[in-house]
């Protein structure tokens, strides 16, 4: 079990530190459960692990247009657009990564869209003489500011003073293209290198064929998760 | 794709890496390029899971878990559609072995089949799956002329039951055991 707040005696002060430890303990009570079912254990010196956990793993109901089973898969409609489908994204064990945080010191955060079907959309932009390959991943932004608001903030020296101040942090999933060189023969576009708070993880290749435009579909059997994740 | 540890004492069943990864055997060796269209070798990573279900079926005599000329659903519980299966089958005219200490079936000693299948492909009636047929060809203890198919309904996704109808005259225990669905497979 996690170190358990608890104030003693009446009239015992209650600090700063005392609160983030609840509010540490509250919000990465599902990463630590995670850490503990995947074991996410990093090779020395390489870059932080990561994957998905997809909403489900079987197409439910009858055949329908649009396949449910796959995280990534065509929209169904002449619209380039390709849905992705709810799952959850897993950094690794994070720095510092030693000892205790080493073991068990991960980030996640759910990707889903707002509607009942819980689908994202993206957008591809035309692509009308060759064909060219598109990289759809995921970034996930670990432990970012939240959104400023601004509180008051008394010091010993004066009176309180507003401050914008970020009262939270987040992780979060944004769903982004990287798009390719167009060719007779495409290269298939790498996937952007990782920032000091960001991680990518790929989800798949689209192709996207010769004379493709904005309200057209992608090609459906080319929408694959293309490397293990 | 990540899958619960082998420290928590759990099997995985996934495709292997090679069938899909970017610097995997599929896209090295065959190559996908517009061309080529992408590498026939290829199964998804979210492939993942698997689902085994044991099936008993009494037709030995009335009454039966399907009657003849009957068909009927087997197991409901997920969608069938678009897995590879491998199933080991036996057929005895003994009754089962949970319904009594003097009953020995399935054992050792009695034939079984084992087959490989898909449910991909509409290869029964023309319009569903079939994953194994016994009758005497395979199990010499089922009645000649009869025929068991255990099949997977495209239009539902269910696993389903049909005898024919000439009297199989005893019993089947048949262990099923089939992949992640390739849902979007083509």
């Amino acid at each position: 079990m996690e170190d358990r707040f608890r104030i003693t005696t009446d009239g015992q002060e209650f600090g700063k530190d005392d609160l983030n430890l609840i509010a540490s303990e509250a919000s990465l009570a599902d990463d630590r459960v995670l850490a503990e079912l995947l074991r996410l254990l990093p090779h020395p010196g390489t870059a932080p692990a990561r994957g998905i956990l997809p909403a489900s793993s079987q197409q439910t109901g009858a055949p329908v247009a649009v396949d449910t089973s796959a995280v990534v898969v065509p929209s169904g409609s002449a619209d380039a657009r390709t849905i992705i489908n709810p799952f959850r994204a897993v950094i690794g064990p994070i720095s510092p990564a030693t000892g205790k945080d080493l073991y068990r010191n991960i980030r996640s955060a759910v990707s889903v869209g707002a509607g009942a079907d819980m689908r994202q959309y993206l957008q591809h932009t035309a692509q009308p003489t060759n064909p060219r390959w598109d990289l759809i991943f995921a970034a996930v932004d670990v432990e970012i500011d939240g959104t400023f608001v601004n509180r008051y903030v008394k010091t010993d020296s004066g009176a309180a003073v507003a401050q914008s101040i970020s009262p939270t942090t987040q992780t979060r999933v944004t769903l982004s293209i990287q798009p390719g060189i167009p060719g007779a023969t495409p290269a298939r576009p790498g996937l952007p290198a990782d920032s000091a708070t960001t991680y990518n993880i790929p989800l798949a290749f689209v192709l996207l064929p010769a004379g493709h435009t904005s309200r057209r579909r992608s090609t459906p059997k080319t929408s694959r998760s293309a490397r293990r994740c | 794709m990540l899958s619960l540890s082998r420290a928590m004492g759990v099997g995985t069943m996934v495709p292997a890496t090679g069938m899909s990864s970017a610097s995997g055997i599929a896209y090295t060796e065959e190559t996908w390029t517009p061309a080529t269209g992408r590498p026939k070798a290829f199964l998804p990573p979210t492939m993942v899971g698997a689902d085994s279900v044991i099936i008993a079926l009494k037709e030995s005599a009335t009454p039966r878990t399907i009657g003849l000329s009957a068909t009927k659903v087997i197991d409901n519980s997920r969608d069938w559609r678009r897995r590879l299966f491998r199933v080991t089958a036996t057929a005895a005219t003994s009754d089962f072995c949970w319904n009594g200490s003097g009953n020995n079936f399935p054992n050792h000693t009695i034939a079984q089949v084992q087959a490989s299948a898909n449910s991909f492909n509409l290869a029964y009636a023309g319009t569903d799956s079939l994953i194994i047929t016994l009758s005497s060809s395979n199990l010499p203890l089922v009645a000649a002329g009869a025929n068991v198919y255990i099949y997977v309904d495209h239009t539902t996704g269910y696993l389903m039951g049909n005898v024919a109808a000439t009297d199989p005259a005893c019993n089947f225990v048949i262990w099923i055991e089939a992949s992640g669905q390739f849902n979007d497979a083509f």
